[in-house]
């Protein structure tokens, strides 16, 4: 019943990505794709949610050196530091 | 004292399968996306413009929605300062249209008439909704859109279009941090050319000889045959030590809040 309520809970939270995607600015999926990648256990989607900003949204701009998966390298880096922060903590 | 379990910091076999083959799975969209770019776009862009047009229906409804509650003193006090500045603007335009006219008669006296060929769109996404800095307009390579491809608003010209897909075009804007344009100062009849290098949100700063003498409010365009306003002198730093000074420079139009743009066409 609970791993029911939870898997509810992970496709709500997939749907809410993806609007923010869409709609809302970059920072909000990244703050609402971290405090999910603390909540669920591997949670993958974030990583697809960054891949997802990147095609819809970059340009080839000098300040990156014209590199366009930015989002996606940073949200690789935010998925193996908070999965390693979550096992060193008393709470998981 | 109690402590962590050393065996809570092993991580499980079964997520690092999961994790790698995830990470398999985005690197062969990656390559994908690398190698072959315009048919993922063009895929993403077809899906994406309904959804984020959608979404620019949804946010200007609660707007007017909301406008409804606001404040009737404030809503007079703006419509009086907006009159105010409609009677300035009015003046000034009767007086553009003649000398437009002119120059178009001018130009074609001396054989430069050149006509150019302008495709408009409508503005999907905009900063800061969109990461990159960039705008995201509804016409593709399906209207005739290029890359490279000058998007102005009016006479003001903001960025060039710097990823296109069938239904829907990227276009980077001059004042993303780091890009340099060149750019040309009129400072009393004379064209002082200089290189602006993008600070975002429409800020640009250029530094020049401080011989120029550039002042607040100059106005600088984009250098050409049909000369587009680019921005204007907002704000001058020179020291008495320094032999050259920094403009600061303000593009007139705030691309976040247009609704529509001009693409034109090389």
């Amino acid at each position: 019943m609970k791993a029911h309520r939870l898997a509810i809970l992970r496709f709500l939270a997939d749907a809410l990505l993806l609007a923010l995607i869409f709609w809302a600015p970059p920072f909000l999926t990244f703050i609402f794709g971290i405090a999910f990648l603390f909540f669920f256990a591997g949670f993958f989607e974030f990583l697809f949610a960054a891949f997802l900003l990147d095609i819809l949204y970059s340009a080839p701009i000098p300040f990156f050196g014209g590199f366009q998966f930015v989002c996606f390298v940073a949200a690789i880096a935010l998925f193996v530091c908070v999965e390693s922060a979550k096992k060193r903590m008393r709470f998981y | 004292m109690n402590y962590l379990l050393n065996r809570n910091t092993r991580p499980g076999r079964r997520f690092f399968t999961r994790f790698v083959l995830f990470l398999c799975a985005v690197l062969f969209f990656l390559v994908f996306a690398v190698w072959y770019p315009d048919i993922l776009r063009s895929a993403l862009g077809v899906i994406a413009a309904p959804i984020w047009r959608t979404g620019n229906a949804l946010g200007g409804g609660v707007q007017t929605i909301a406008a409804h509650f606001r404040f009737k003193q404030a809503l007079i006090k703006e419509v009086e300062e907006l009159r105010e500045r409609e009677m300035e603007r009015e003046a000034i335009l009767s007086a553009y249209g003649l000398v437009l006219d002119e120059n178009q008669k001018l130009k074609q006296n001396l054989g430069r008439d050149k006509t150019e060929k302008r495709i408009l769109a409508a503005v999907l996404v905009s900063p800061p909704r969109a990461p990159y800095d960039t705008i995201i307009i509804d016409a593709g390579t399906e209207e005739g859109i290029s890359v490279g491809d000058d998007v102005l608003f009016g006479e003001t010209v903001l960025g060039r279009v710097a990823v296109v897909s069938k239904k829907t075009a990227t276009v980077g804007l001059f004042s993303t941090a780091s890009v340099k344009t060149q750019i040309t100062i009129w400072r009393d009849g004379v064209a002082v050319p200089g290189e602006a290098v993008g600070e975002g949100g429409g800020a640009f700063r250029v530094t020049l000889p401080k011989e120029v003498g550039v002042m607040v409010g100059d106005i600088v365009v984009m250098p050409g045959i049909n000369p587009k306003q680019f921005a204007n002198v907002v704000a001058v730093d020179e020291s008495v030590t320094d032999s050259f000074a920094t403009a600061y420079l303000r593009n007139p139009v705030r691309a976040e809040l247009l609704p529509f743009l001009e693409v034109r066409a090389r």
